[in-house]
């Protein structure tokens, strides 16, 4: 009824092609012909495309939203794709060969045999400071992001922090400004020389951009204002106890007042048991 | 003394041009048209040198090229024709507009510096008055906040902005207040030269005597040259000791301010200084 994942063989091909460029280029954004599909833009389109196109019979397929195996939008994304694959699904992160995500990196290192597929909403990170596109791509062409610089100068100087949460702005292979999608500060470090592949693919915006294996990925930051991840992580997750990982901050059980639970579902269970 | 700044044959066309108008030397017809085509001659045939530390007036009225020539200058409109050359490229022996557009930008961002008449061009009205001047150390590269504030501060505090009001947006400044940012932007970075396009145009008469004074006293302390578009031959005369004299997009007397002002020998220039309010 469906062709394997989908997708017809040419939109595979032309999304592949974007893709390969996207890895010769480190942090680039390559524009793309965004398909329709069976789920609206904004649900994850750019991402579904981009697992689409790489996934194989053999892998073995993990979708995450904001840390969570089971959260709705992970669980109708893994059955679209399971019902025109054939896939197998996990939740464990260490036997997935191709993991999309929404908003989150896992808290356990990925190896160099897994692809790892980012849900993008935003992929131009200047679009902060710069409205118009044609100035985007000249400021992208021209290395020039001091305006990066300057919101983040504003931020030191009327906050006394840089009050970037989500989707913080790194510089990849010391020449493209990159829109890690909304992970939290504390991911950011993940992306820096991984041994695993990183695509990242925004379905309504068209774009398509990687950050390949071993490629250094900075986040800005000023010489004295060091960049630095949320404090949070460091308390205690209130089901497993680490103080090592990104927390969700929920009401407790009782009613009163809030508790800290780990937002990596997978890391969480592994912990307990 | 070398020359800071070559202009030679500077020459911007607004239209399609034609073989009459793109030449050296086009025809004249008592206004900035082309006779041929049509096109908008906005300057042509200018050529001037700057010379380090001194103030280079360009003075004509309202449509005569002078501001379209600073422009030409600062790259934010690109030139018909013609070859600039800068001491800091290449020894002065590379033609600017052949640079590729990241040199182009280093140039803009820390060789040259602009004010112009209108800060909504020069500023940044959604940053701080104090970040519309880091702007220029962040985009050479400075990275550390406090060393970039520290030279922010003592720039503002030269240009005679209270420090209440560093973190302010310009869009509560006064036109004064908004000038004295944008001379501190285009200092910053230490320039070399400083493009100014009519920087006191619509200001007050005590304002705009409080800005010349800083121009003048910036020029004699830092060494930096500048030129000075304007159409006031008061301020002209106060700060410039040499001015070109444009119409109609050309060239039509240049030489020392004095001289000029003083013996006008072009009928154009008798005008212009006879329409002076005495």
């Amino acid at each position: 009824m469906y062709n394997f994942a989908l997708l017809d063989e040419n939109t595979k091909r032309e999304v592949r092609r974007a893709l390969l460029k996207a890895i010769a280029i480190p942090g680039f954004q390559v524009p793309f012909a965004s398909r329709e599909l069976p789920i609206f833009y904004g649900w994850g389109t750019g991402g579904l495309q981009i697992s689409l196109s790489v996934i194989g019979k053999n892998d073995i397929l993990k979708i995450i939203d904001q840390g969570d195996d089971d959260s709705v939008n992970a669980v109708n994304l893994k059955r679209l794709i399971q019902a025109t694959t054939g896939v197998q699904l996990t939740t464990d992160v260490f036997d997935a060969t191709l993991i999309q995500t929404r908003h989150r990196i896992p808290e356990y290192s990925l190896d160099s045999k897994q692809v790892f597929v980012f849900q993008v909403p935003m992929p131009e990170p200047l679009r902060k400071v710069e409205h118009r596109e044609t100035e985007t791509l000249r400021m992208h062409a021209e290395k020039d992001y001091g305006k990066m610089y300057v919101k983040l100068y504003e931020d030191i100087l009327h906050h006394g922090e840089i009050t970037l949460a989500a989707d913080y702005p790194v510089l990849v292979f010391d020449r493209h400004l990159m829109a890690p999608s909304p992970i939290p500060r504390w991911d950011i470090p993940k992306l820096n020389m991984a041994e695993n592949l990183f695509l990242f693919g925004a379905g309504r915006e068209k774009k398509i951009y990687a950050v390949p294996p071993y490629t250094k990925v900075e986040p800005l930051s000023f010489e004295d204002h060091p960049f630095s991840v949320e404090r949070s992580g460091h308390l205690a997750c209130v089901f497993c106890g680490s103080t090592s990982s990104y927390k969700n901050e929920i009401p407790s059980a009782g009613g009163e007042g809030q508790v800290y639970a780990c937002s990596d579902s997978f890391y969480c269970q592994s912990q307990r048991s | 003394m070398n020359a800071i700044l070559k202009v030679q044959n500077l020459k911007k066309i607004y239209g399609r041009g034609c073989d009459d108008c793109l030449g050296t030397n086009p025809p004249y017809s008592k206004d900035n048209k082309c006779p041929t085509c049509g096109s908008i001659i906005a300057c042509t045939d200018v050529n001037f040198d700057v010379y380090p530390g001194e103030i280079l007036g360009i003075v004509g009225e309202s449509g005569s090229g002078k501001s379209t020539v600073l422009s030409c200058l600062y790259f934010n409109q690109q030139a018909t024709d013609g070859k600039i050359f800068y001491r800091g490229i290449e020894g002065g022996e590379k033609d600017l507009f052949n640079l590729n557009a990241q040199t182009r930008r280093q140039l803009q961002n820390i060789h040259f510096g602009i004010v112009y008449q209108n800060p909504h061009l020069g500023l940044n009205f959604n940053v701080s008055g104090e970040g519309n001047v880091a702007e220029r150390l962040l985009v050479a590269g400075k990275r550390n906040f406090n060393t970039i504030q520290n030279s922010v501060h003592s720039l503002l505090e030269r240009v005679a902005l209270s420090p209440s009001r560093y973190k302010d947006f310009p869009k509560y400044y006064s036109g004064g207040m908004q000038q004295r940012v944008q001379i501190a932007k285009a200092l910053i970075s230490n320039p070399e030269l400083i493009l100014l396009d009519e920087p006191t145009g619509g200001l007050d008469v005590s304002v705009q005597a409080k800005i010349l004074d800083l121009i003048r006293s910036i020029s004699r302390e830092l060494k930096v040259a500048m030129i000075m578009v304007s159409h006031d031959m008061q301020v002209i005369r106060l700060l410039c000791k040499r001015i070109i004299v444009m119409k109609h997009g050309r060239v039509v007397e240049s030489g020392l301010t004095d001289r000029v002002i003083d013996d006008p020998k072009e009928a154009y220039t008798q005008t212009l200084v006879h329409s002076t309010i005495q």
